[in-house]
């Protein structure tokens, strides 16, 4: 059965991309959109993913707030979320890690290195 | 035949006896001469066809003849003609399966296998179904390059990128050499910039900066001297001139050249680059240049020159809207 990533995304030349790149991955994963926090943790409830690709700048809610939202909810608690952002200092490192994410992933992105990182969290499981 | 000659050789012989030839030289016949005689008279009394009637047959058997070619013939086109739409109906359907298939990269062995066996059995020949599915798979993989290039800003690494995606359409490095040419004609279609005189006596600076120039996305037309320039700027409708200073000696300079230009109604707000070497500078200063023209001192880097050809195109872009 296919595996499910969820990526939150405000930007649509992103998510085509993330798009474009799982589809040409072989990997047998189910790709759920979001274009907000708010929508990623709708959808998180709904489709119970195994992993999350959370943009940390959107509108109407951000990822961080979203982050921790979702770690406070015993139903999406144990999903790894990959903080997907351009922001690279490392206090926002420190801080996506302190919200409860696995990884920090900086765009712009790297399509053979976002599929190990991918393939990675969706292995441990 | 003997029993047809039978009542003429008796009638011959008859004759003979009665009026037999007179003259000095008679003598009685030989058998030679009496069969050749036979032979004539023969010829004579045998039953004879018309001659027209013959005709009218033999033409008759002609058209004949000439009919059942022609079906044939016809036949034999529309025969082809239906296996040649069946080719072509089956060569579709089985491009459609492999567009399907190979979309998303290279499909594994087992669903090429099975892609293979469709294409024969399709009454495809097989090398044709090896070319459909080559042509194919480049295609797929000539759309996801242009897909890529077209996100470039949102990817970390092009060239990486490129070669990922080599990999993901198993396209081997002659098949992207020998399609590379169609690969950068289809980029430099869409990001397709403008169209740039690129005017220099030295070939290398030529070659060189008109390669870097396809790279950024123009279109480049080279002129080797003014004069050359000014047989090619009427077709080619540039959008921008870059111009050497210096040419050797018989030609025109490239200052005289933006001034010929500059009286032309046509190209007189182009914008207009001068190379220019170092010993150039004194010339320049003394003429006074418009907004729309500039120079860049040799050797350049190309970023500066794309950096100055933006200012130039701006100051164009500001003297249309006063127009």
């Amino acid at each position: 059965m296919s595996k499910v990533v969820l990526l939150a995304e405000d930007d649509e030349d992103n998510r085509d991309l993330v798009q474009f790149v799982l589809m040409r991955s072989k990997m047998d994963i189910k790709l759920v959109l979001a274009e907000n926090g708010e929508e990623a943790v709708e959808l998180a409830k709904k489709h119970a993913p195994s992993l999350i690709l959370m943009d940390m700048q959107m509108p109407v809610m951000d990822g961080w707030t979203a982050v921790p939202i979702l770690k406070a909810d015993e139903q999406t608690k144990d999903i790894p979320v990959i903080a997907f952002t351009a922001q690279t200092k490392a206090e926002d490192r420190a801080r996506t890690q302190e919200i409860g994410c696995v990884e920090h992933y900086a765009k712009p992105m790297d399509p053979e290195e976002l599929l190990t990182l991918i393939q990675k969290y969706l292995n441990k499981e | 035949m003997i029993e047809a000659a039978r009542p003429v050789i008796a009638e011959v012989l008859a004759s003979r006896m009665k009026n037999p030839p007179e003259g000095p030289k008679a003598s009685p016949p030989g058998i030679a001469e009496l069969l050749q005689e036979v032979s004539k008279e023969a010829q004579q009394h045998a039953p004879t066809v018309p001659r027209s009637d013959i005709d009218a047959k033999l033409e008759e058997m002609r058209r004949q003849i000439e009919m059942l070619t022609n079906a044939l013939e016809q036949e034999r086109r529309v025969r082809e003609e239906m296996n040649q739409q069946k080719l072509k109906g089956a060569i579709n359907q089985f491009r459609a399966a492999l567009e399907t298939a190979w979309k998303n990269g290279a499909p594994k062995d087992e669903e090429n296998n099975r892609l293979k066996r469709m294409g024969l059995d399709l009454g495809i020949p097989e090398d044709v179904v090896h070319t459909v599915t080559r042509e194919v798979k480049l295609d797929m993989y000539s759309k996801a390059v242009k897909e890529v290039v077209a996100k470039q800003k949102l990817i970390r690494n092009s060239s990486r990128t490129l070669e990922w995606l080599r990999n993901v359409y198993q396209v081997s490095l002659d098949e992207y050499l020998e399609y590379e040419s169609k690969f950068l004609m289809d980029l430099v279609a869409d990001q397709y910039k403008g169209t740039i005189l690129l005017v220099a006596a030295d070939e290398k600076i030529s070659v060189e900066t008109g390669q870097k120039l396809k790279s950024m996305g123009y279109a480049v037309v080279t002129a080797t001297s003014p004069e050359n320039a000014l047989e090619k700027i009427e077709k080619i409708n540039p959008h921008f001139i870059l111009c050497d200073m210096e040419f050797p000696a018989g030609n025109l300079s490239g200052i005289k050249f933006l001034h010929v230009l500059r009286a032309n109604s046509k190209f007189n707000y182009t914008p207009f680059i001068l190379m220019c070497g170092a010993g150039d500078m004194s010339q320049l200063e003394s003429s006074e240049l418009r907004p729309t023209e500039g120079y860049i001192q040799k050797p350049f880097d190309i970023d500066a020159l794309g950096a100055e050809m933006n200012k130039k195109l701006m100051a164009f872009r500001q003297y249309l809207s006063s127009i």
